[in-house]
C-alpha cells in the first residue's frame, strides 16, 4: 500500500474505531438507565435511545472499523496472521461485532414495546437491559484497543515462516549482485 | 546446526494468559447456555413478559381512568 494511501486508511481506522467506543460509551448510561430506572417515561426514552444508537451508530461504526483494520494489515508489512497481535485483535473485533450483531435483535424488540403507547410502566420495568454485553463489549473493545497501541512482542509459526523466507530471499539476492555486475 | 536467528522464538506468555481467558470464558458461556435453560433462554424472548401477564394488565391510561375501563363516557 502507497504510503499516503496508508495513511489514509489509518486515519480513518482510528477514527471509526473511537467512534465505535463513544457509541458505546453513549449507549451504556442508557442500558444502566433501562437496567436502573423505575421511572416509566425514562425507561420509554432509554430504550428508544438504545435502538437508535445501536442501529445508525454502533452497527455502522463496527463494520466499517472492522473493514479498515483488516485492510491495513493486509497492506502494511504487519501483515494479517504474523503477529500474534493482530489476529488476536480481528478475532475479539469479530466477536463484538457478532454479539453486537445478535444483541441488536433483542435491543429492536425492547425498543418496540417501549414505542407502544398501550405498554404500560409494569411491562417496561420487567423488560430488562442489555447490561451484561454492552459492559462486555466495552471491555473487549478497550483490550484491542490497548493490544493496537501498545502491539505486544511475538510472531506466530507463520510469520517466523515467512520472515525467514523473506531473509533466505534476500541473502539470494545479494550473492546474485556481485555476478550480476561482473557479467 | 541451527543458529539463534533460526529457532522459532517461543510463544509470549500474554498469548497463553490469552488463550487461558478465552477458554475460561468460552466455558462460563456453554455453562450459562446449558444450565441456564439453554439457548433458548438467550435472546430477546427471555426479558418479554408472557402474552397473558400483557393481556390481563390494562393499560396505564386505562387504569387512570375508570370510566373508560367501564365503558362509560368520563
Amino acid at each position: 500500500m502507497a504510503p499516503g494511501l496508508r495513511k489514509f486508511a489509518l486515519a480513518a481506522h482510528v477514527a471509526l474505531s473511537v467512534g465505535w467506543l463513544g457509541a458505546v460509551a453513549a449507549y451504556l448510561p442508557l442500558d444502566v438507565t433501562a437496567a436502573a430506572s423505575q421511572d416509566p417515561d425514562r425507561l420509554r426514552a432509554a430504550y428508544l435511545g438504545m435502538d437508535l444508537i445501536a442501529r445508525y451508530a454502533i452497527v455502522p461504526l463496527a463494520f466499517a472499523s472492522l473493514l479498515t483494520g483488516i485492510l491495513i494489515s493486509l497492506g502494511t508489512p504487519w501483515g494479517l496472521f504474523r503477529h500474534y497481535w493482530v489476529p488476536i485483535s480481528l478475532l475479539m473485533t469479530i466477536l463484538a461485532t457478532v454479539v453486537l450483531v445478535a444483541e441488536t435483535e433483542t435491543i429492536r424488540h425492547f425498543a418496540g414495546i417501549a414505542a407502544d403507547p398501550e405498554t404500560s410502566g409494569d411491562a417496561l420495568r420487567r423488560l430488562g437491559s442489555t447490561l451484561v454485553h454492552s459492559v462486555g463489549g466495552m471491555v473487549v473493545l478497550l483490550t484491542v484497543l490497548v493490544l493496537n497501541v501498545y502491539k505486544p512482542q511475538g510472531m506466530t509459526p507463520y510469520g517466523w515462516r515467512k520472515l525467514r523466507q523473506e531473509r533466505r530471499e534476500r541473502a539470494a539476492e545479494r550473492e546474485r549482485e556481485p555476478v550480476d555486475e561482473a557479467v | 546446526m541451527a543458529s539463534d536467528r533460526d529457532t522459532r522464538p517461543a510463544t509470549p506468555l500474554w498469548v497463553k494468559l490469552f488463550g487461558l481467558a478465552a477458554l475460561v470464558l468460552l466455558v462460563l458461556v456453554v455453562a450459562v447456555l446449558v444450565f441456564g435453560g439453554g439457548p433458548g433462554q438467550h435472546g430477546p424472548r427471555r426479558h418479554v413478559p408472557s402474552t397473558a401477564n400483557l393481556e390481563a394488565e390494562p393499560p396505564a391510561a386505562v387504569l387512570a381512568a375508570p370510566d373508560l375501563a367501564a365503558g362509560r363516557p368520563s
